[in-house]
């Protein structure tokens, strides 16, 4: 089953598209609202600046996204890309998101370690992630599995029991989030070797059970 | 707390072929690289190099691998960094440039956002005279940037460590104030070099304890021992020449 990588034009939709074949999957880039509307399964990737992510959606990509997920067909967000299908950002301007995810970006807080060192912002390179929830996308995943990072922008989650993966960095950071057909990462799996080619290939077989957002519940009654 | 990266940096020859075979061989190199144990690509655009045959390697060498790649390769404009990504970069360094003109960053942050944005920190140590130290190779003197000149505070005092411009010529300007302008002004890694390529590992650990983001340094050989990162004092990553991952780097 086919896996459409939505180009925007921001970087990292190749190399997502040159991970799931090289794991022999279909998986083709598109900017075209109508083939993401009808794509089997969806990847949004990105890790540019949240306003400039969003702006990227324009064009009828965010309603194609909407509809493709909608419909339910498995969603992937990666870094910025899965930041945008939050709720929003607590950012200048407070940009907002597709609200295919609750939750909201926040700037990712600094300070010290327990030893007195800086925590870096941004949060680069090769961290643990620890896995709650080893379904869907995750389901072939260790317990603690290792991929990269490349973000300052932070994930408030009110759904706790939604939170798939959570790393330590100047404390606990929610990074994988698993909402029925819905899956996001901070992570960039595909460049994360071994683990990241794990949950990639997961996610080209994931079949979910549609599940209705609460938020989507209510504006349906 | 992120795991130290070894980063393998490959020159991209200014001579590089041109065709298919020239870009999938260097391909090839990188994804050895890699299977020895880098954690990150450096590829580095030689002065003068061909930019269509640098974005092939570029974009063959993304098709190969799944580790993160750091472009190094001057950028003139938007497009330029556009290219790079369409290309495969996941982060941007635009070189010693910068330092003479720091707009560049700030131009380049507003596209990439602070996690794509690498800085380059180019500095040498000078004596209690303010002669540089280091011997004939580096003691070229010169002056401070346009934009550094009216701020005595950015300048560099004896005993302290100079940002070197290209060609190995003394900026005046203060390795840890440009670093600090530098980040104020977007970038969100600092790459700490020499004056030809190892950088001054007790600059390194002033700039690790002193600064908020990612700090890279460049280094002839990998680490013997990985000092524990929590204190901030190690840096966050170490660039190493193509070939320079030895075992006790990759067991590490």
């Amino acid at each position: 089953m086919a896996v459409i990588v939505v180009e925007t034009g921001a970087g990292g939709a190749g190399a997502v598209a040159h991970a799931l074949r090289h794991l022999g999957e279909d998986a083709a880039l598109s900017s075209d609202p109508v083939a993401v509307a009808r794509a089997p399964r969806l990847v949004v990737t990105g890790s540019g600046p949240f306003a400039a992510a969003r702006r990227a959606l324009g064009g009828g990509l965010d309603e194609a996204i909407r509809v493709a997920t909608l419909r339910g067909a498995p969603l992937l967000g990666i870094g910025t890309g899965f930041l945008v299908l939050l709720e929003g950002a607590d950012l200048p301007g407070r940009p907002k998101g597709l609200g295919l995810f609750p939750g909201r970006a926040v700037p990712l807080p600094g300070g010290f370690g327990p030893a007195g060192g800086p925590v870096r912002v941004p949060h680069l390179g090769p961290d643990d992630v620890a896995l709650h929830l080893r379904e869907g996308p995750f389901a072939d995943l260790a317990v603690r599995s290792r991929f990269f990072f490349a973000h300052d922008l932070a994930l408030r989650s009110p759904r706790r029991e939604a939170v798939a993966g959570t790393c330590h960095h100047g404390g606990p950071l929610d990074v994988a989030v698993l909402a029925g057909n819905r899956a996001g990462v901070l992570f960039h799996p595909e460049k994360s070797g071994g683990p990241g080619l794990s949950l990639l290939r997961a996610f080209a077989r994931w079949r979910p059970v549609p599940a209705v957002l609460p938020r989507e519940a209510a504006a349906g009654a | 707390m992120p795991h130290l990266r070894l980063v393998s940096t490959l020159l991209v020859p200014a001579t590089f072929p041109r065709g298919t075979r020239g870009a999938a061989a260097f391909a090839e190199e990188a994804a050895r690289e890699v299977d020895g144990g880098a954690a990150e690509l450096a590829l580095v655009e030689a002065p003068g190099g061909d930019r269509r045959a640098y974005l092939a390697a570029l974009e063959r060498t993304a098709a190969a691998v799944r580790v993160p790649l750091v472009a190094l390769a001057p950028v003139g404009s938007l497009d330029d960094l556009r290219a790079l990504l369409a290309a495969g970069a996941d982060r941007i360094d635009p070189g010693p440039a910068a330092v003479a003109t720091p707009s560049l960053l700030e131009a380049c942050a507003s596209l990439l956002g602070a996690p794509r944005l690498v800085a380059e920190v180019p500095a040498r140590r000078l004596d209690a005279l303010g002669a540089p130290a280091g011997g004939p190779a580096a003691t070229r003197p010169g002056r401070a940037p346009a934009w550094a000149r009216e701020r005595p505070d950015l300048l560099v005092a004896p005993g302290g460590f100079e940002v070197v411009g290209p060609n190995g010529t003394g900026t005046r300007l203060s390795a840890f104030a440009w670093a600090a302008e530098a980040v104020r002004r977007g970038a969100g890694e600092l790459l700490v070099t020499g004056p030809t390529w190892a950088a001054d590992p007790t600059l390194v650990t002033a700039l690790c304890r002193a600064m908020r983001v990612s700090v890279a340094a460049r280094a002839l050989v990998p680490p013997s021992d990985l000092p524990p990162l929590l204190d901030g004092a190690a840096p966050d990553a170490v660039h190493l020449p193509a070939g320079g991952l030895a075992p006790a780097a990759i067991s590490a």
